[in-house]
């Protein structure tokens, strides 16, 4: 079985799960977002965010984009918490080591793509 | 803090310096907007393992694009901040959002033009390398995908199986998806979710309980 393969079936497996567990009233993504920097905060403050915020656990299960947001959102808030950003130029040079030299790699595909 | 490290504000001096048109202004927007271009960078060498398609140049360009395309979005929306958190959490929400989007965009237009050719079937919930799966499981996912594709293919919309196809099978990003149903991605949610919905009552409905149908599904190595 192919990359390729893999990929898909990862995704239908995924879903056959996410059927499994669809609640009847669901947060949508635009609901998540309204509130998820309150959400990430309340979280990296020691407050009891799923109790804040009941229906985004549930929601960031069935959509990976908003849990891939959230996670890299409340990396970079625990940073800067934290005092730990990185400055630009280090960034920077972090980029150029996670890109190959000439770009011309084929992408993996995605393992996680949409609700 | 590093001396290289903008100004750190409270939320207030934050708002009230964005709105200022003295030289404080503009202080604050460099400083935002290199706070917006961190976040942006954060997320793509630490939350991303897969840049390597980009060249460094073009990654480079489009990191500054949205950094600067994020701070166009957060002044637009700037009344619209409740004080509910720290102020760059919410506008990191708008970069990292934007970025995020925007590179699912990316890498499905090279990824599309490399598998033009190729053609996914949904059986391929079923190519598993058997040897590591017992007899009954591999019976069990036959059985509860073939209840979930007639329900798809007799008792789903068109918007609701195009959605899923694109998604689940072919793993096209959802704002592609939107684009391409004219919609946008909380809609695509809304329409998988009602999707989700109908194919658990059916499942239901045929006596599949949830449980079996998590066990037959689970990752090879054990439920996740």
């Amino acid at each position: 079985m192919d990359q390729a393969d893999t990929a898909s079936r990862d995704r239908v497996r995924q879903f056959v799960r996410r059927i499994v567990a669809t609640e009847e009233h669901e947060l949508d993504c635009r609901a998540v977002l309204d509130v998820i920097h309150a959400y990430v905060d309340m979280d990296l403050s020691g407050g009891d965010a799923v109790a804040g915020f009941p229906g985004i656990p549930h929601h960031l299960m069935q959509c990976p984009d908003c849990a891939e947001m959230v996670a890299a959102l409340r990396h970079v808030a625990s940073l800067e918490a934290r005092g730990q950003l990185p400055a630009v130029d280090h960034l920077w040079r972090d980029l150029q080591s996670a890109v190959t030299p000439h770009g011309l790699r084929p992408p993996d595909r995605p393992l996680l793509s949409g609700p | 803090m590093s001396p290289q490290q903008p100004a750190a504000r409270s939320n207030e001096d934050w708002l009230v310096e964005l709105r200022d048109h003295g030289p404080r202004n503009a202080a604050a927007l460099a400083d935002l907007r290199e706070y917006l271009l961190r976040a942006i960078l954060v997320y793509l060498t630490r939350q991303r393992s897969d840049l390597g398609a980009f060249d460094y140049d073009e990654l480079r360009q489009l990191a500054e694009d949205w950094a600067q395309q994020s701070l166009l979005q957060v002044l637009d929306s700037i009344d619209s901040f409740r004080g509910d958190s720290k102020f760059t959490t919410w506008a990191y929400r708008i970069s990292v959002n934007l970025a995020a989007a925007a590179l699912r965009r990316k890498r499905w237009e090279s990824l599309s033009l490399e598998s033009l050719t190729e053609s996914e079937s949904p059986d391929v919930a079923l190519k598993e390398d058997t040897t590591t799966l017992s007899p009954e499981i591999q019976v069990t996912r036959r059985q509860v995908w073939a209840v979930i594709s007639s329900i798809i293919d007799t008792e789903l919309t068109d918007r609701q199986r195009t959605a899923l196809t694109r998604i689940v099978i072919e793993g096209v990003p959802v704002e592609v998806v939107a684009d391409q149903l004219g919609t946008n991605r909380n809609n695509i949610y809304k329409i998988v979710h009602d999707a989700r919905k109908k194919l658990r009552r059916e499942l239901e409905a045929r006596d599949w309980r949830a449980d079996d149908v998590l066990r037959a599904f689970e990752d090879d190595g054990g439920p996740t």
